[in-house]
C-alpha cells in the first residue's frame, strides 16, 4: 500500500485518531510520519505505552507520577519525556515500571553476559550458580542427560563453596 | 599508518565493516545528562588516566581529541568515519574521544552514557571487534568502578541497553537485494528476529548507496557471544542471498546490469558536478561492477576511500576550506574523476 501522503513511498505506519468523534485512520510512509507534525510518533507516549502506563484521558494516575529517585532527583515522568534514568539507584527507585518495560522489550529479565573483573568472589559464585542451574534445566528440557548430571556436579561444588564461605 | 576503512576484509564483497560498542557507566557519578560540568571533566580525565596509567603502549597508540573547542569540520569527520556518533556532536556536555593512532578504536566519553567504547574492523569481523573491546574494558574496569548488578547486568541510561550494553553491527551492501525489491521481504523478517537494520549512518538515517546497517536490539538475557553469534549467522544468510541474485542478475540480466554498472563509471569519471546522494549510488553500482568482475582496473580499496572522501565533512577537510553545497557538488566531481582516472587502466 502507497503513503496516502506522498503516494509515492510504501505506507509503513499506521495512524489511528479521533476527530469529532469519528475515527480516522491513515496510511503512511516514516518519512512523511517524521515531516508531518500532526503525525509525529511521541517518544513520551511510545515509553508510556511500553511501560503500560497509557492514561485513559482525563484519568491520572497519581503514585507513578511522584515516583523519585532519592540519589539524584530525577521523577518518573521525566523518566517518561525523555526515556533516560539518571542514575544507576533510578533503577532501584522505579524498579516496577522499569522490569515491565525491559521484560516487554528484551523478554528475558536476567543478566547472561560479562562479570567486571572487580565484582567479588562471592556474587560471581551467586551469578555463575544461577547461569548453570538455567543451563540445567535447559539440557533436562532438551534431554541431554550426561551433559546435565556434569552441570550438576558443578552446581553441587559451587553450593558447597558458598556455604562455606557464608559459614 | 593504513587506516582501517581503506582496506578489503573477510566478504568485503557484501560486508563492508563491522562495529561493537559496549556502553559503561561509572558507579560514582550519575548518569551523563544528570552531571555537573565538573563531574564531565573528572570523568573526562579518569578514562584517560585508567586508560594511560600503567601502560605506556596505550599512551602512544592513543589520543584525546577534545569535543568542546573543536570545529564543525573536524567533528563532522569523524561522524562520517563512524569513530562518534551524532549524538556526541549535539551534546552540549563536556565531551571528548580517545582515539587509536589507526581511529580502529575510540573510546566516547560524556555520550548518552559516561564512556561508549567502541571498535570498527573492515569486513565481517565481529569477533575480532568484540574481542578488542572486551580488553579495553578490562583495562579500564581496574581503575573504574563501572555500575553492574547481577539481574541486571551493566547499566545504562536508556533502559533499552541494559544488561550486555553490546551494540553490535555490520554494513552491508546490498544492491542486488534492493534492485530485485527482494530487501524488503528480508527487512521485515530481520525486524522479527530482534534485529534493527538502518541507513549508513544509524538511527534516523536512509540506506544510501545501498548500504545498510545491521544491528542487535536485545541486550538483556543473551551472553555478548550469543549476540555476536546471532548477528553473524543472519549476515551469513543475507550474504548469500545477495551474491545469488547477484549471480542470477549477470545470467539473466547481462546487458541491463552491465549498462547500469558501465552508466554509473561514466558518470562518475566525466561528471562535473554530483550530489553526495547521486555518488554514493553511482559509487555503489561501480562497486558491484568491480566486485563481480564486470569491471576491472579499479580496485575496491579506491572506492572505499571514495565512499568516505565524498562526504561533506571530508570533502572539506581535504579541501582545506568551508564549501557552500553548490561548491561541494563541483569540488566532489572534481576529487571522483581524480581518483578514478589515478586506476590504472584507465
Amino acid at each position: 500500500m502507497l503513503c496516502q501522503l506522498c503516494k509515492k513511498r510504501e505506507a509503513t505506519v499506521h495512524y489511528t485518531r479521533i476527530v469529532n468523534q469519528q475515527k480516522v485512520e491513515m496510511y503512511v510512509c516514516e518519512q512523511c510520519a517524521r515531516e508531518n507534525n500532526d503525525l509525529k510518533i511521541n517518544i513520551h507516549k511510545l515509553f508510556s505505552a511500553i511501560m503500560g502506563m497509557d492514561e485513559p484521558d482525563g484519568i491520572v494516575e497519581a503514585p507513578f507520577t511522584t515516583l523519585k529517585c532519592s540519589f539524584c532527583g530525577m521523577t518518573i515522568d521525566e523518566f517518561n519525556k525523555t526515556g533516560l534514568l539518571g542514575c544507576a539507584k533510578c533503577y532501584e527507585a522505579f524498579s516496577d515500571s522499569i522490569q515491565t518495560m525491559l521484560k516487554r522489550i528484551h523478554g528475558n529479565v536476567k543478566h547472561h553476559g560479562k562479570i567486571p573483573g572487580k565484582v567479588s568472589g562471592k556474587i560471581r559464585d551467586a551469578y555463575n550458580l544461577r547461569s548453570l542451574k538455567e543451563e540445567l534445566q535447559r539440557c533436562i528440557e532438551n534431554e541431554e542427560y550426561e551433559k546435565a548430571a556434569q552441570i550438576r556436579d558443578k552446581i553441587k561444588i559451587l553450593e558447597k563453596s558458598l556455604q562455606e564461605n557464608e559459614g | 599508518m593504513d587506516k582501517w576503512y581503506i582496506n578489503k576484509g573477510p566478504d568485503s564483497d557484501v560486508i563492508l565493516s563491522s562495529r561493537v560498542r559496549l556502553a559503561r557507566n561509572f558507579k560514582k557519578y550519575p548518569f551523563p545528562h544528570k552531571t555537573t560540568p565538573e563531574q564531565q571533566r573528572q570523568i573526562i580525565e579518569e578514562t584517560k588516566n585508567a586508560l594511560f596509567s600503567g601502560n605506556r603502549n596505550m599512551a602512544d597508540n592513543f589520543t584525546y581529541i577534545d569535543f568542546t573547542g573543536l570545529d564543525a569540520v573536524e567533528k563532522a569527520v569523524l561522524v562520517e568515519k563512524h569513530v562518534v556518533s551524532k549524538e556526541l556532536l549535539e551534546t552540549s556536555r563536556i565531551s571528548g574521544i580517545l582515539l587509536s593512532n589507526d581511529e580502529r578504536i575510540s573510546i566516547m566519553i560524556n555520550e548518552e552514557d559516561h564512556l561508549r567504547i567502541q571498535c570498527l574492523a573492515t569486513g565481517m569481523q565481529l569477533s575480532e571487534a568484540w574481542e578488542i573491546c572486551t580488553g579495553i574494558d578490562d583495562l579500564l574496569s581496574e581503575t573504574i568502578d563501572f555500575c553492574w548488578d547481577e539481574n541486571i547486568g551493566y547499566l545504562t541510561s536508556c533502559p533499552t541497553n541494559i544488561g550486555t550494553a553490546i551494540r553490535a553491527s555490520v554494513m552491508m551492501h546490498l544492491p542486488a537485494l534492493t534492485m530485485t525489491g527482494y530487501i524488503k521481504p528480508v527487512l521485515e523478517a530481520l525486524g522479527k528476529l530482534g534485529m534493527a537494520v538502518r541507513g549508513m549512518y544509524g538511527e534516523n538515517t536512509e540506506a544510501s548507496g545501498n548500504m545498510f546497517q545491521l544491528s542487535n536490539q536485545i541486550t538483556l538475557g543473551k551472553s555478548e557471544e550469543d549476540i555476536l553469534l546471532s548477528i553473524k549467522n543472519i549476515a551469513t544468510q543475507i550474504i548469500e542471498q545477495e551474491r545469488s541474485l547477484r549471480q542470477h542478475l549477470l545470467n539473466q540480466n547481462k546487458y541491463q546490469l552491465e549498462d547500469r554498472v558501465f552508466r554509473s563509471f561514466g558518470i562518475l569519471k566525466n561528471s562535473r558536478i554530483i550530489s553526495t546522494d547521486e555518488c554514493l549510488k553511482r559509487l555503489s553500482d561501480l562497486r558491484l561492477g568491480v566486485d563481480m568482475g564486470i569491471i576491472e582496473g579499479i580496485s575496491i580499496e579506491s572506492i572505499n576511500e571514495l565512499i568516505l572522501s565524498v562526504q561533506p565533512g571530508n570533502l572539506q577537510k581535504r579541501e582545506g576550506r568551508i564549501l557552500d553545497a553548490n561548491e561541494r557538488d563541483i569540488v566532489r566531481a572534481r576529487l571522483v574523476r581524480e581518483i578514478l582516472n589515478k586506476q590504472k587502466n584507465y
